[in-house]
């Protein structure tokens, strides 16, 4: 009972982190982080350590010394799991007969994230929980649902065959039983030399796991990158690593006051698929906003300040002359340049009428000229994905516009 | 019949003597061979040039009495900060509204329909919190129920418009652009800004954006024109950032093509070079011909 309540609370604790309710954006980082598979292994992956894999560490920690610790007492997708399993008596106890998936997973996981892939990332407890709230996104769209669509399978699941969530696929609940596996074989003999350890933990068929993970992970890197290329949030990794290295949890998307991101569906093929892109509609990406990128939990997206994200090109616009009224009917418009926040428009005169022309080295492809462009009934000026690059500050624009 | 108390007296003579010692040369359009006058305020001391520029055009009680509305619309279209020059300088904004309020005005709105969010157009501009201190109402009209159609008979291409409802509805109307240059408009200043206060300006960059913005003028004119020429984007407008330039300079008008014309002049721009100004001027909205406009100058 006592237990429960403790479940119940952080249950709470996490959708209310999860919502993004708090004025602290980073908060959202704190619940995931808690997953040594988002944060340790995804900064293995992305081989840049933050801070955040120190939430992760105390959890791998309690894992060895209590068995599913994380699980019995933290982990809300557990919680939620064995609530429901136990309307379902009559396949109680059915899940021993499935094989241990989980262990597999994990095992592919390792290998692939220290070949830069995490494969299986995705099916973390804790990123599908938070994908789950991005049903709440406002305004909604069936792709956002799709996002949150994990969570109630994982329920559905569990109520057709209890307990076979937590114990045979989720490669959280694996991790763990590795860990009190590792400790029940080092308890029961007397202690080891080193190496001896790893023999122990480390059987032939774990290492075929591992290294099944990391081939799958090179193969998988050579043929992610999709064509043409989604814009991605900046700070986002490569594209070749970011389709591997991103959880799925929706938290950028839930970050966005813009609401320009989104689960790609299809767009970036089938190793993006509920990856966040982003699409400009009736709004782009401001130059004061960073928000997406101070949610990551596996390090994805790369935390940016402000001021490196300005020079950060994640798209580049281009200019459809044959759609354009300036360039092909002659009119006074110039909307792109007016919208520009980075003077990344020029002004190149056509039949005594001013015509935009895109300079790359200023375009941060942020959206803001798509966005107002007047033409109907095609947009004349679209952002297309680039990998992202670094461009010249508007301050040097400035100054070689007006030398002194 | 009443009689005045002596205080009112002593005020009214008081502001009358003012008005007469910034000394324009001719204080009544009547007697004047120009088509249009303009005065132009030189300084630094906003509130004081704003002062003088009013007194000049005969005071506040020649566009406003007290008890009514005053609609103010400023260029509050960016997300960008006062010195960066594409909105109105909010020292202007506050001056005028103070001065607007303590000449008798029940309610000051300024309605603005931003080309970057509004909420970060109006914070980053200053603006927002001159309106916050002023008690006056800035807010961004929403689509439909803040807007009403209207009919533009002498318009040869916009013929029918949604206009802000507080733009069409209220006592005293004053435009307060800013002047700075502009990609598609090349210049803007007075007749331009009108953009920030209908619906769909799509429309107008589709379809001939120099005669809309004539055509726009032909229905809607305020009953005063401040320019806010302190500080002058020169160079890639509207948004910049770009070159400064810092004329110093409050435009004061009820003549938005000769208010505009002037103002081409700062960016050394001859005034039928800009389109609209040709087509209003044409258009017999206003005169362009600065040879024909009183320009006055009042130092301070």
């Amino acid at each position: 009972m006592k237990r429960n309540l403790i479940r119940g609370g952080i249950f709470l604790g996490a959708a209310t982190l999860a919502l993004q309710v708090l004025p602290w954006r980073e908060a959202a980082m704190v619940f995931p982080s808690l997953s040594p598979l988002l944060g340790v292994l995804g900064a293995l992956a992305a081989r840049t350590p933050t801070v955040w894999i120190f939430l992760g560490l105390p959890v791998l920690v309690l894992g060895y010394c209590r068995s599913r610790w994380f699980c019995r007492y933290a982990c809300p997708v557990g919680f939620a799991a064995e609530g429901i399993g136990r309307l379902n008596k009559k396949n109680r106890g059915r899940f021993v007969r499935l094989p241990n998936v989980g262990r597999w997973l994990l095992l592919a996981l390792i290998g692939g994230a220290a070949f830069g892939y995490p494969l299986f990332i995705w099916l973390d407890p804790l990123s599908i929980f938070g994908g789950f709230f991005s049903a709440w996104r406002v305004p909604p769209t069936w792709t956002s649902f799709a996002l949150a669509a994990g969570f109630p399978l994982v329920l559905l699941l569990s109520l057709l065959l209890p307990q076979s969530w937590c114990h045979r696929i989720c490669p959280l609940g694996a991790a763990q039983d590795g860990l009190s596996a590792v400790r029940r074989r080092l308890e029961t003999r007397p202690a080891p030399a080193e190496e001896k350890t790893f023999r122990l933990a480390l059987s032939r068929r774990d290492f075929l796991g591992v290294a099944a993970g990391g081939a799958a992970a090179v193969a998988l890197r050579r043929t992610a990158a999709g064509d043409p290329l989604p814009i991605r949030p900046p700070g986002a990794r490569p594209e070749a690593e970011f389709t591997g290295q991103c959880a799925r949890c929706g938290a950028c998307i839930r970050a966005c006051p813009e609401g320009i991101l989104r689960p790609d569906f299809g767009q970036s093929g089938l190793a993006g698929l509920l990856t966040p892109s982003i699409g400009y509609s009736t709004t782009h990406c401001y130059e004061y906003c960073n928000e997406c990128t101070k949610v990551c939990p596996t390090g994805a997206i790369e935390r940016l300040a402000l001021e490196s994200k300005r020079t950060l090109a994640i798209g580049l616009a281009e200019v459809a002359r044959g759609k354009c009224i300036a360039w092909s009917d002659g009119q006074y418009c110039m909307v792109c340049h007016e919208f520009c926040p980075y003077l990344a428009i020029e002004a190149v005169e056509h039949n005594g009428v001013n015509c935009p022309v895109v300079k790359p080295e200023m375009c941060r492809g942020c959206g803001a000229c798509q966005v107002a462009c007047p033409a109907l009934p095609d947009k004349a000026i679209v952002v297309k994905g680039i990998p992202q690059r670094r461009v010249r500050t508007l301050e040097d624009e400035l100054s070689s516009q007006n030398p002194v | 019949m009443s009689t005045m108390p002596r205080r009112d007296f002593l005020r009214t003579a008081a502001a009358t003597a003012a008005a007469l010692a910034f000394a324009p040369r001719r204080l009544f359009a009547g007697d004047s061979p120009y088509a249009a006058r303009l005065f132009v305020v030189q300084g630094t001391d906003i509130p004081h040039m704003l002062e003088a520029g009013i007194q000049a055009l005969g005071g506040w009680s020649a566009f406003l009495r007290p008890g009514q509305k005053m609609t103010l619309k400023p260029n509050v279209g960016w997300a960008s900060t006062p010195e960066q020059g594409a909105n109105t300088n909010p020292e202007v904004v506050e001056a005028c509204i103070r001065s607007g309020l303590a000449a008798g005005a029940a309610t000051v709105v300024l309605p603005e329909n931003p080309c970057s969010s509004s909420d970060k157009s109006f914070a980053m501009s200053g603006i927002g919190a001159v309106a916050k201190r002023t008690g006056a109402r800035l807010y961004e009209p929403q689509a439909g129920k803040d807007f009403r159609e209207v009919d533009l008979p002498k318009g040869k291409i916009l013929q029918r418009a949604s206009v802000v409802k507080d733009v069409l509805e209220t006592d005293c109307l004053i435009n307060m652009p800013v002047a700075k240059s502009h990609g598609g408009g090349i210049m803007t200043a007075s007749m331009k800004n009108w953009m920030g206060s209908v619906q769909d300006r799509g429309f107008w960059h589709r379809n001939g954006l120099h005669q809309c913005i004539a055509d726009f003028s032909t229905f809607l004119r305020a009953a005063l024109i401040i320019v806010d020429a302190t500080r002058i984007m020169v160079t890639n407008g509207p948004r910049g950032p770009g070159r400064m330039e810092t004329p110093n300079q409050l435009v004061f008008g009820t003549d938005p093509v000769a208010v505009d014309a002037y103002v081409a002049t700062l960016f050394r721009r001859e005034p039928f070079s800009i389109p609209y100004i040709q087509i209003a001027h044409d258009m017999g909205i206003g005169c362009g011909d600065l040879s024909n406009v009183d320009v006055q100058r009042i130092g301070t």
